[in-house]
């Protein structure tokens, strides 16, 4: 397995371990601001970049980090746009909303599990597929 | 990238048995690219570039089209 795989698979489980926590601690607490703490972990997408060895990549590597970002960010602003005019036409384009600062927090927090996990999925396929 | 009915074969396989069984990490450090790269490659899941096609032809000792060859399906009349 090409070491940006292995990348790729630490950030899907990363990812997918943060929204599992986020699950288990709003069912043990059913509070959604105190489990919005599960996204601190999120910080251990950092840990390969601590490695003292960078793994060697070359152009097959390169080709792939952008194909599975532009993948990542296709998705994310398809669901911008889904979000943002579903919630206009949900609530009506001039309704005044009270948000909570979890909300705020949580958005940004998903926006970035959406863009990891759509990232790390989109490389491991075509890892996968050669 | 080869457009629709384009094709790139190779030759990689027979070229690095006929140089005594090159191994693919052996012929990745000289190209300068990873083993899972020339494995990509060698089965036709990814094109390399221009200057790593060359690359690789250089690491037999032998020209591009030795190593690569472009199939183009013959235009529907």
């Amino acid at each position: 397995m090409a070491e940006l795989e292995k990348r790729a698979w630490w950030n899907l489980w990363v990812a997918v371990g943060t929204v599992a926590l986020f699950a288990a601690l709003w069912l043990v607490t059913r509070n959604v601001a105190a489990s919005t703490g599960a996204f601190g972990i999120l910080g251990l997408s950092a840990v390969p970049f601590f490695r003292f060895r960078q793994p060697a990549s070359d152009e097959r590597d390169r080709d792939i980090d952008r194909k599975s970002m532009l993948a990542a960010m296709s998705l994310f602003w398809a669901l911008i746009v889904i979000g943002v005019v579903g919630m206009g036409l949900a609530l009506g384009w001039n309704t005044l909303v009270r948000v909570p600062v979890w909300a705020f927090s949580g958005a940004i927090w998903g926006g970035w599990v959406v863009i990891s996990t759509a990232k790390s999925v989109a490389s491991i396929r075509m890892y996968r597929a050669g | 990238m080869p457009g629709k009915g384009q094709v790139v074969r190779n030759n990689i396989r027979r070229l690095r048995f006929d140089a005594g069984e090159m191994t693919q990490e052996q012929l990745g450090k000289l190209a300068g690219v990873t083993r899972h790269t020339i494995m990509a490659i060698e089965t036709g899941k990814y094109d390399p570039s221009l200057l790593l096609a060359f690359r690789i032809a250089r690491a037999f000792g032998k020209g591009v089209e030795d190593v690569f060859i472009f199939d183009a399906e013959p235009a529907a009349s």
